[in-house]
């Protein structure tokens, strides 16, 4: 199924019922327009993960449609699902989930290797040189510390040069140089055209975003500008340290 | 603590199901081998025999060597077991250290558990040894009785009756065979330090890879001398002990050379899987370059995956060789043996065969924890189900190679020895090397590695990325 007016990513009516019975999505409905930089902010339990992993192709909502580039991705097979997205889709995970036992080189160039697609060796070096990493090119991904790892899923985003690319909570384990670093990369990326989606707490990196999806208990709550989710995300912090306090 | 001993126990019965499994197979043979002692040295039976004209002492005798073969399995797969049940619950044990756990509470925990799960598999193994052994203790009997060189006459035995005594001892001994496996095991892995318990087994054994090439080396200068040596003392006017005397030397030879296999296998896989990985990217592979990467960390991580396979495969060769070539030279010096009778290599060998795959299999399933991980990571970079299955074929594929490659390094010895040894007895070559078999073995190998892994892959293939995500 094709959409006439191509969004890079779209969510109509999502819902996501889990094992326990209960919904974890309900009824989400929104679209990510091509170049935009948009973070989904909220509490823990809001549904922000959930929402994600439906929208990047890993998780079949419950109910409703995900249209990547105009395309459902769930209607397809799993295996069709897979090749369609893994020249389109990059991801960018706190927990870095790179492969421990594949060398920096290896991993970043992984998805276009599986795409049997060529890789650019220069480009590849140039970028493991802009991030640091030359030095490591053939160190196994599971020796390097976590701003390391973080820095080879960016390098990995930035040769597959996908439409869209997906962070989970992409500074939560990070230094402060580390996430600068990240959210420049990220910003960069929406800039140069490419769909950025992040879910996050960081109040940093919501500040930085076009656009500002909030959620709660599974529902998308309201969409506006990252001034608007610093506020919200400060004012929850508050909150936060007010109980602790007490 | 015991109470979170059984619950680590209880939270993945399928995972330590193929360790009970051989456990309890281990004990079935033990249960029979001391039924079958206690029998056959049992006042009753020993005046019977002696009513017939026999010695009793000489049916026990003859049992000796396949109560051996039971002993140095039992010993193999019982130790393997307990040193994989350790290593799996290593990151567990390092959590526990972590939050305050001492040295010696870790290590009462880890011995309680190889306790508690080798007492689980070895019970049900005791009740059904009891009941085979009814079946199987006199047939082996009449068996052991036919080899003796004038016949057992009117013998009659008493009627066997399964032991308890036998049924405790195989209970004690597979136990305390298991909780000695995970003895060092244990110690080190209370020894290690949580974080670098954490962070995985990989960066502490391979600090010991010099010492694996060094004993391994000096097994296989060893078994090389033997090999060598053997031909200049064979004297050709005696053909008939000459070859008996090759049969011996193949046997020595082969047993070293698999022990210098086994000592050096962890190093020699790391070896032979980077080559596999340069082969796979020189052809364009990409699926085949991850499993062979894959297949080196699993390696890595517990040596023992596969060197009971590459020594089943090494041992099955060297024992069809050695015999195959024996009757080959007498053949050819003029001697042929009438209707040789290999059913005690035969049925010897495909036990220690069948044994050495159950322990495979046991070991893969305890040490396949971390593939949820993996192969969602995989996933996420956007590798297909069906790529991931393919990278399990090619991820065995590789594994079992590198165990036929292992295997055949001693068979190459002993055909090398007996190329030698029949020039010089009877100016030809006679070999007889079982290439059938050992190919046959390769695939079994290849099967085994694959039906273990996928079956555990399998479920999370079904279901979406985002589950093995939450999972991990």
């Amino acid at each position: 199924m094709q959409a006439n007016n191509v969004s890079a990513v779209s969510a109509v009516a999502v819902g996501r019922q889990i094992a326990s019975g209960d919904w974890v999505l309900r009824e989400c409905s929104v679209t990510f327009s091509p170049g935009s930089l948009t973070a989904i902010v909220g509490a823990s339990g809001a549904g922000k993960t959930s929402l994600m992993y439906c929208l990047s192709g890993l998780d079949a909502p419950t109910a409703g449609q995900v249209l990547v580039e105009g395309h459902d991705v769930y209607a397809m097979s799993r295996q069709a699902r897979a090749t369609f997205l893994r020249s389109r889709v990059g991801f960018v995970f706190q927990q870095y989930n790179l492969v421990s036992y594949l060398s920096v080189e290896e991993n970043v160039a992984l998805p276009l290797s599986l795409a049997g697609r060529q890789v650019d060796r220069q480009v590849l070096t140039r970028l493991l040189e802009r991030f640091g990493l030359a030095a490591k090119a053939g160190t196994a991904a599971g020796a390097l510390s976590g701003g390391e790892q973080q820095r080879v899923a960016l390098c990995r985003v930035l040769l597959l040069r996908p439409a869209v690319v997906f962070a989970d909570e992409p500074t939560g384990a990070l230094d402060s140089a580390n996430s600068r670093l990240v959210l420049e990369v990220l910003r960069e990326l929406a800039d140069a055209g490419i769909t950025v989606v992040m879910v996050t707490h960081d109040v940093d990196a919501a500040v930085r975003a076009d656009r500002v999806v909030f959620m709660r208990d599974g529902s998308i709550t309201g969409v506006g500008s990252g001034l608007d989710a610093g506020q919200v995300l400060a004012g929850m912090r508050q909150r936060v340290r007010g109980r602790e306090v007490r | 603590m015991l109470r979170h001993v059984v619950r680590i126990l209880r939270s993945d019965w399928a995972g330590w199901a193929p360790s009970m499994g051989v456990v309890a197979a281990v004990t079935i043979l033990v249960t029979a081998c001391t039924n079958q002692f206690l029998w056959t040295s049992s006042t009753e039976f020993l005046d019977a025999a002696r009513r017939s004209g026999l010695d009793g002492g000489e049916f026990a005798m003859v049992s000796m060597t396949i109560y051996t073969v039971i002993a140095l399995l039992a010993v193999c797969s019982l130790t393997v077991v307990g040193s994989a049940t350790v290593e799996r619950t290593r990151s567990t044990f390092a959590q526990w250290q972590l939050m305050g756990a001492s040295p010696r509470q870790v290590r009462a925990c880890l011995w309680a558990l190889v306790g508690l799960a080798s007492f689980v598999g070895a019970v049900p193994g005791v009740v059904l040894g009891s009941v085979l052994s009814s079946l199987v203790v006199p047939w082996f009997n009449a068996m052991a009785g036919a080899s003796f060189p004038g016949g057992t006459g009117d013998f009659a035995p008493p009627p066997f009756t399964p032991s308890a005594v036998a049924g405790s001892a195989a209970l004690v001994l597979s136990v305390v065979t298991c909780l000695l496996g995970a003895a060092w095991p244990a110690h080190r892995a209370a020894l290690v330090e949580p974080v670098e318990a954490m962070r995985g087994p990989a960066a502490v054994q391979s600090r010991r890879a010099w010492g694996r090439w060094l004993v391994g080396g000096l097994l296989l200068a060893c078994a090389v001398a033997m090999a060598v040596a053997t031909p200049r003392t064979l004297d050709p006017a005696q053909v008939g002990r000459s070859t008996t005397a090759t049969v011996n030397a193949a046997t020595w030879v082969g047993g070293l050379s698999a022990g210098a296999v086994y000592v050096a296998g962890p190093a020699l896989v790391h070896v032979a899987l980077s080559l596999a990985h340069q082969v796979l990217r020189l052809l364009r592979v990409p699926v085949g370059q991850v499993a062979a990467r894959s297949a080196r960390a699993q390696a890595a991580m517990n040596a023992n995956t596969i060197a009971p396979l590459a020594a089943a495969i090494g041992l099955g060769g060297v024992i069809f060789t050695a015999t195959g070539s024996y009757l080959a030279v007498m053949t050819r010096a003029g001697f042929p043996l009438e209707d040789p009778n290999l059913t005690d290599v035969a049925l010897l060998s495909g036990l220690f065969c069948l044994m050495a795959i159950a322990t495979s299999m046991a070991v893969i399933a305890l040490s396949g924890r971390d593939q949820v991980r993996e192969h969602t990571t995989l996933r996420a970079s956007g590798m297909s189900p069906v790529q991931v299955s393919r990278l399990v074929a090619w991820q065995s594929f590789c594994l079992a190679l590198c165990a036929a490659g292992m295997g055949l390094l001693p068979v190459a010895l002993v055909a090398w020895l007996v190329v030698s040894c029949s020039l010089a007895l009877v100016g030809s070559v006679a070999l007889s090397v079982p290439w059938l078999g050992l190919a046959a073995g390769f695939l079994v190998c290849w099967f085994v590695l694959w039906a273990v892994q996928f079956s555990q892959a399998m479920p999370w293939l079904r279901r979406e990325a985002a589950a093995g995500l939450r999972h991990a």
